[in-house]
């Protein structure tokens, strides 16, 4: 029997994960990985079904990809051509960036009461992050390409090259950043650098994303420079909403099973004055957000009755084309 | 160095779409996937209504939006002026399509628009349509380009799958020109096989092509003597397609048509 111990880096995860194997055998070994233990805990079984949902829609995503292509996620010639896949991928990013945001309050701006939720915002960040650069990667017709064509085409003038750079800054910067709270540096002088160099990035990262739909001017619904504010907001949000979520899944929704900071923080208003300042920010930036675009005042009905104008359509045929018709 | 453009004359453009089908039989592109097109819309209110048509090719603009945004610099405006895509480097992002104001770009994968079988499975390439799809043509149609014409850091031909794909001026054509000429008459038989086919074919000789930087230039004295205005001008992009209006033709980025 092997004594559990928290481990302290990767090498030693894996030492353990290699004599766990030799010691169980493959069947039991798959058993005990996918159960997260030897008898499944509340996270373990969320964890278990969360992988079979996961493989399910993997599986029905690569039928489609292979059977019909990106038509079958709307990205088309005709319409907007960013279908499903770039929506499920801001949202994916914009969520770490958002995690990173909410970590960055007791790493950075030393609000220490939220000192338990930093490392799953870390963690979750990372693993958002990867989901989004995955999606995105299928989005492209050719994304084993874009390895060397970006570097080699360097093309400064395009917001998506920016975003590429600094989400790849981000990414590295959480890495070590895990790492760090993974050796309890929390305090460190390279601790402290890295969460700044990380707010920093992160906040480059989900501005630069927002630059990527505000600059395009013969897009009227987006354009804007708020859209960047916009999506750095709701970055923020979404972030909160995560670790709220993620951090009572993780205890089966049940406070007393958490340990003792973790519950502390969750007994407080602490997180909720966050999450509901954040949904109010939210709110407010909507009409603002999409107000500018289409020439409508602040008022939220007239944003959202611009939706339906044909002249703030999002049509491939951009704004002021009437919609073409049969001869 | 030429700067090529084209001027269309609204006033003799009878909306045949014989561009449209000589652009596609070109450049081989699948139905649906207009390079040139003639787009019918509807002006007025009943009893009022009036039909319009409005030929659109790319602008091939001299400040392209396009090519700001490719993150790869797949998209490039070439030495005469024409805006190209590179097959070989486009990593399929789709970001261009986006960022073109007209609407010009056009992603390979395509479903047929309009209904029917689809053309690229009844004529399959044999090297290539697998999943990734790095090397070997997206289709293979009997009435292809011919093997020697394809070019596909210029955009020519029957491209790989999952690229954008885009009008290139003919470029196959084009670039055989000898140098400086000033217009590309397809009525000069000297100069006819370098002309774009959209302006071979114009049937009420509504299309000129010339180059834009000589201003002995046949479309340069139709731009000034008869107005030559560009396609959604506001946005800075200065297409080098300039439409003649007159007294019938109709531009629609000019009128902003609310149905709401």
């Amino acid at each position: 029997m092997i004594a559990i111990k928290q481990p302290r880096d990767f090498a030693e995860v894996f030492r353990m994960l290699g004599e766990l194997y030799r010691e169980v055998g493959a069947m039991e070994f798959l058993r005990i990985s996918l159960n997260l233990g030897r008898t499944p805990s509340v996270a373990g079984n969320m964890w278990k079904w969360g992988l079979i949902g996961s493989l399910i829609t993997f599986a029905w995503c690569m039928y489609m990809e292979v059977a019909e292509g990106h038509r079958a996620l709307n990205m088309l010639s005709d319409g907007i051509n960013w279908g499903a896949q770039i929506p499920t991928y801001v949202f994916f990013a914009l969520t770490s960036s958002g995690l990173t945001m909410i970590a960055a309050m007791p790493m950075v701006f030393g609000f220490k009461q939220f000192y338990p939720i930093a490392k799953r915002c870390i963690w979750l960040s990372i693993i958002t992050l990867g989901a989004g650069f995955t999606v995105l990667a299928f989005e492209l017709g050719h994304p084993f390409r874009m390895l060397w064509a970006v570097p080699t085409g360097l093309q400064v003038m395009s917001p998506m090259f920016w975003m590429g750079v600094f989400y790849t800054i981000d990414l590295a910067l959480l890495i070590i950043k895990f790492y760090l709270l993974w050796q309890d540096d929390w305090d460190s002088g390279l601790s402290h650098f890295i969460g700044t160099a990380s707010f920093v990035a992160v906040i480059l990262a989900s501005g630069m994303l927002g630059l990527l739909f505000g600059s395009m001017v013969m897009r009227p619904m987006w354009y804007g420079s708020f859209t960047s504010i916009y999506f750095m907001l709701t970055a923020a949000l979404s972030g909160a909403a995560m670790i709220v979520l993620s951090a009572y899944i993780a205890y089966g929704f049940k406070r007393e099973r958490m340990p003792e900071t973790l519950r502390r923080l969750a007994s407080t208003d602490e997180l909720p004055k966050v999450f509901a300042t954040l949904i109010g920010i939210a709110l407010v930036m909507i009409p603002r957000a999409c107000g500018p675009a289409c020439g409508a005042t602040s008022t939220a009905s007239k944003a959202f009755t611009s939706w339906s104008s044909p002249r703030c359509s999002t049509s491939r045929y951009g704004s002021g084309w009437p919609s073409p018709s049969s001869p | 160095m030429a700067k090529w453009g084209m001027v269309i004359d609204l006033e003799k453009c009878v909306g045949c779409q014989a561009c449209t089908v000589a652009c596609g039989m070109e450049n081989t592109r699948t139905p649906g996937e207009h390079w040139q097109d003639v787009i019918f819309f509807q002006e007025g209110e009943y009893p009022n209504a009036q039909i319009k048509w409005f030929p659109r090719p790319c602008m091939h603009c001299e400040n392209p939006s396009c090519v700001a945004v490719c993150p790869v610099r797949a998209t490039y405006k070439s030495e005469d002026g024409q805006v190209l895509i590179d097959w070989d480097r486009c990593i399929g992002c789709h970001y261009c399509m986006i960022a073109c104001p007209y609407g010009v770009r056009f992603f390979q994968n395509q479903p047929p628009t309009y209904g029917g079988p689809d053309i690229m499975q009844v004529f399959p390439s044999e090297d290539g349509h697998s999943l990734i799809g790095e090397e070997g043509r997206n289709w293979n149609p009997p009435w292809r380009m011919p093997d020697h014409l394809q070019d596909w850091a210029h955009g020519v031909g029957v491209g790989p799958r999952n690229v954008v794909t885009k009008c290139n001026f003919c470029y196959h054509r084009v670039s055989k020109a000898p140098k400086g000429l000033a217009d590309l008459d397809p009525q000069n038989p000297a100069t006819r096989d370098y002309t774009p086919a959209c302006v071979v074919t114009c049937a009420p000789g509504a299309r000129f092509f010339g180059d834009l930087a000589n201003p002995q230039s046949e479309v340069n004295k139709l731009i000034a003597n008869k107005n030559g205005m560009r396609l959604l001008d506001h946005f800075g992009n200065k297409p080098q397609v300039y439409y003649l209006t007159g007294e019938g033709g109709s531009v629609p980025s000019n009128r902003a048509v609310n149905k709401a």
